[in-house]
């Protein structure tokens, strides 16, 4: 059980990611104010995504750049209120509604379903409750989600088959490296896909560990014993997809965190008091209470 | 078995606080359910990326984009512009190589087949892109462009490039052009 001093110093960690990951966006025009009304977008076969194109909220908050804006403000000032002043929780709510609809808006001219940013989307949850035991169970069911997100990953490569084909990485490489090849093929990236193309054994053995390894989260639903080894196993998987696919998600990381010992990490009392009193500006901060 | 669902998180969630437990239920229940009828409705998601069983390809597509003259690379561009602008071009590529049917019509019929013919219709032209959109479409690639590389942008020319490996290499066969763009005064 967290207090509620662990509870806001897991809110600045949490929103504090959740702030980089924003400014990262502001900074790389991604925000639904920098998108210059876009014209072509993709719902895909998500009906939630079909309801927001049939009333027409994609195009009306991307067509008006004041709208887009102040939306972008708002869901940035929530995520920095939330960082810091964790004991607000309508900045929390305001910010779980916005980044919902952020979510829908932007995947849906990114034309590409980006998985990451669900990290983002969810991260926030436990923290639009005040009460702490929600807050706890809400923490434990994040934990959970994560947990299902990389045992059906690792799932459905078994159940579709793909865990047992061969050819699996030299058709992913072939595809998505295309233009790495192209443009810097005596790069050492280039060079390391060339080298797992002509050694296909490996590159799908690599395939298959990272299927192994996403399956092993199963074992977090029976115990917690072994969550930091999981916590390193993803780590692991997020380094081996940088290096195996270009592919790195940093929004995705904030939701590893739950598989850290925070109670081990924050039952330390000084690092305790020293953050919660550099954030509520006293040795009390914020008062715990069991009631939302 | 009372006793085993009682030590599960859920069992305790729903013991602790009903609204909550029964929240979770739900969702999980749902979450399941997506899965086993494959249907993605945020924030109920699929994580099956790269599990379809997929095999080198005869050939490959590329889309290239030249700015005022010069070639530029989703590389070059900030991480989150460069996914955002290149993937709209291969959107764009993949529904001029379907001469614009959209992806939607197959699966209203597949999964909406029940529905009126004339609703099915409207809303597969709704959720569709229109092809008299593609000079709209030039316009904006324009401006996200002269916004995401901080230049003036007079022109954008838009192709489709098609690619084989040989001995693990990509060899360009055939190039045709996709869409071109010239600002308007």
């Amino acid at each position: 059980m967290f207090s509620a001093r662990q509870r806001s110093i897991l809110a600045r960690v949490v929103f504090g990611w959740i702030l980089v990951a924003l400014l990262w966006r502001w900074a790389n025009g991604a925000m639904l104010s920098q998108l210059e009304a876009p014209v072509l977008g993709n719902v895909y076969k998500d009906l939630t995504f079909w309801v927001f194109e049939l009333l027409g909220v994609q195009q009306a908050i991307t067509g008006s750049f004041t709208l887009a804006l102040v939306f972008d403000v708002l869901l940035t000032s929530s995520a920095a209120i939330a960082l810091f002043a964790p004991q607000k929780v309508w900045a929390a709510r305001t910010y779980c509604a916005l980044i919902l609809i952020y979510f829908i808006v932007q995947t849906t001219y990114a034309n590409h379903h980006y998985r990451p940013i669900i990290g983002l989307v969810v991260a926030g949850l436990p923290f639009t409750f005040l009460s702490l035991d929600r807050f706890n169970a809400m923490f434990q069911g994040l934990r959970y989600y994560l947990l299902f997100i990389y045992t059906s990953a690792g799932l459905y490569k078994v159940f579709r088959g793909s865990w047992l084909n061969m050819d699996q990485m030299t058709g992913i490489i072939q595809n998505t490296q295309l233009e790495l090849f192209l443009a810097s093929p005596d790069g050492w990236h280039a060079q390391l896909f060339t080298w797992l193309l002509q050694h296909q054994s490996v590159s799908w053995m690599l395939f298959l560990l990272a299927t192994v390894l996403e399956v092993v989260f199963i074992i977090g639903y029976f115990t917690r014993r072994y969550d930091l080894w999981l916590f390193i196993t993803a780590m692991s998987l997020h380094i081996g997809f940088y290096f195996t696919m270009r592919f790195f998600a940093f929004e995705l990381i904030v939701l590893d965190l739950t598989l850290l010992p925070w109670e081990r990490i924050l039952s330390t009392a000084r690092i305790t008091k020293v953050i919660a009193g550099i954030s509520t500006g006293g040795p009390n901060g914020l008062r715990g209470t069991a009631h939302p | 078995m009372r006793n085993w669902w009682n030590t599960t998180f859920l069992g305790r969630s729903i013991r602790r606080d009903r609204w909550l437990g029964w929240s979770f239920a739900a969702f999980a229940a749902i979450q399941l359910a997506a899965q086993l009828i494959t249907a993605e409705v945020t924030p109920f998601f699929l994580y099956g990326m790269y599990s379809d069983k997929i095999h080198p390809a005869d050939e490959y597509v590329r889309v290239t984009c030249t700015v005022n003259g010069s070639a530029l690379t989703q590389e070059a561009m900030p991480r989150y512009a460069g996914e955002l602008f290149f993937s709209t071009l291969y959107r764009l590529e993949g529904l001029d190589a379907q001469n614009y049917d959209d992806l939607f019509a197959p699966f209203i019929a597949e999964r909406f087949g029940w529905l009126p013919q004339s609703t099915k219709q409207e809303l597969s032209e709704e959720l569709s892109f229109d092809p008299k959109d593609t000079t709209a479409l030039g316009q904006w690639m324009i401006r996200y462009l002269g916004r995401a590389l901080d230049e003036p942008v007079e022109e954008v020319i838009i192709t489709r490039e098609k690619y084989i490996y040989e001995d693990d290499r990509p060899v360009l066969i055939e190039r045709s052009p996709l869409l071109s763009a010239h600002v308007q005064r």
